[in-house]
């Protein structure tokens, strides 16, 4: 774990967080109808939250195809990395796009898409116009530190609710087909024990979060191999697919501003 | 040798500008977790959704499944209540879950008409005129419709659909919308 150096742990960031950019540009372009006639996004729905609507007849008509230039450019970060001759040129670019689809769409967003924007923008600020070890240091900390905040806000606002303290909130979430699973609400309604157990296991598990990754390195390598099983369950139980890859796709900066912190001057 | 201090200097200059840029944004997303009601007045300049809101299913997590329904009226009688589905494949969800977009678009618009009858609770036939209930209204007045329809009229019901013992509550009903074949 110690060998991790900055450059690493951005590249490292960038592919994983890409991949789910990636994922993202192709589920849409296979609901790329949601988009016209009759969808949620056709243009007449999200109209009433446009603005300035000077390109929206052509996206309309070329979203498919700006759905798969996404694509295929998340594809060239992933396989060529963000260090690579002319990588910087296509971060810019996905950056672009990503930000044109955001706002072509106004809704059905989430925070495993924010965190993608925020990657973005971090890496686009330090590798252009030409790479700097600088940059990246700074980059590599935004993020990393935009990862504990999350953890850390997550938590709290959890804290603070009643639903979540009374241990209850986990089974009503899975209650529900948009966020849930018919297996592990049976079991939850069965055994309510382990719906409280949940509950607090995650209050505490974000709360500490950003505490636990300063811990010896056994801690740091529990908080993270813990967050990424979390976010597995929420992908299996939950169907938030994305989030694997944005938040534990944060971690390899995380460990990387923990280790630069600990290096004594 | 002059162009390469040159470089050095815009070097410099550049990181310092992205040093101040990322952590002032690091700065706003800390306070805009906090939801201040004067906050409100920056994240109007957020149009790019910038700023993170990092409270996932807190502190009110979502426990109930929101479903946008509608029914047609002939005249004086009204027909049945039609769902707009969005299918998910459950155990796929984990990898591929391209339903999430659509499900999450009308879920956020929902949320935001709640948002705003709760805002307009003075004057409740404000709310017809909020992006949120035009944008619905036209989502809903471009389904299909059956020869005869003289309205059109949508609801918003909750319900936890995987407990049984769950019961659909009415959350919200539109008015009655002149349909335009």
């Amino acid at each position: 774990v110690q060998n991790f150096d900055l450059f690493f742990a951005f590249d490292l960031t960038i592919r994983l967080v890409v991949c789910g950019v990636l994922l993202g540009s192709l589920e849409q372009f296979s609901i790329v109808r949601h988009f016209s006639g009759n969808g949620v996004f056709s243009l007449g729905t999200v109209l009433p939250f446009h603005k300035k609507t000077p390109f929206l007849g052509v996206l309309e008509k070329h979203f498919s195809i700006i759905l798969l230039i996404q694509a295929i450019i998340s594809l060239a970060v992933v396989v060529i990395g963000p260090f690579a001759f002319g990588g910087n040129i296509l971060l810019l670019l996905l950056l672009g796009i990503c930000l044109l689809v955001k706002w072509r769409r106004q809704t059905g967003g989430d925070g495993a898409e924010q965190m993608a924007m925020i990657v973005l923008v971090a890496a686009a600020f330090a590798v252009f116009p030409n790479l700097s070890a600088n940059r990246i240091l700074i980059a590599v900390a935004f993020i990393a530190a935009q990862g504990a905040l999350s953890y850390l806000t997550a938590g709290i606002a959890k804290l603070i609710s009643s639903k979540w303290r009374s241990g209850f909130a986990i089974r009503d979430i899975l209650s529900t087909y948009t966020h849930g699973h018919p297996l592990a609400f049976s079991w939850l309604q069965k055994y309510p024990t382990l719906s409280f157990i949940g509950c607090w296991s995650v209050i505490l598990f974000e709360c500490l979060f950003p505490i636990m990754i300063f811990g010896p390195e056994w801690l740091l390598i529990a908080t993270l191999v813990i967050g990424l099983s979390f976010h597995i369950g929420c992908a299996v139980f939950m169907g938030l697919n994305s989030f694997l890859w944005s938040f534990p796709g944060v971690y390899p900066c995380i460990v990387a501003v923990v280790f630069l912190l600990k290096v004594p001057m | 040798m002059d162009f390469a201090l040159r470089n050095v200097a815009f070097e410099d200059t550049w990181t310092v500008i992205v040093a101040l840029v990322l952590s002032t944004w690091f700065l706003a997303s800390i306070l805009h977790q906090f939801r201040f009601k004067w906050w409100r007045y920056v994240t109007r300049f957020d149009v790019s959704n910038l700023l993170p809101a990092w409270s996932f299913f807190a502190p009110n997590p979502g426990c109930h499944d929101l479903h946008l329904v509608y029914r047609d009226w002939f005249g004086e009688s009204a027909g049945q209540w039609q769902q707009f589905y969005i299918n998910s494949k459950l155990g796929w969800r984990w990898i591929w879950n391209p339903s999430r977009y659509p499900s999450k678009g009308l879920i956020d618009l929902i949320q935001s008409l709640f948002y705003n009858i709760k805002a307009f609770s003075d004057h409740p036939k404000s709310v017809l005129l909020s992006q949120s209930y035009i944008s619905l209204l036209y989502f809903v007045m471009q389904q299909p419709q059956v020869k005869g329809t003289t309205h059109r009229q949508f609801a918003i019901v909750a319900n936890q659909s995987f407990n049984k013992c769950s019961s659909l509550i009415v959350k919200y009903l539109s008015e009655k919308h002149r349909a335009e074949l």
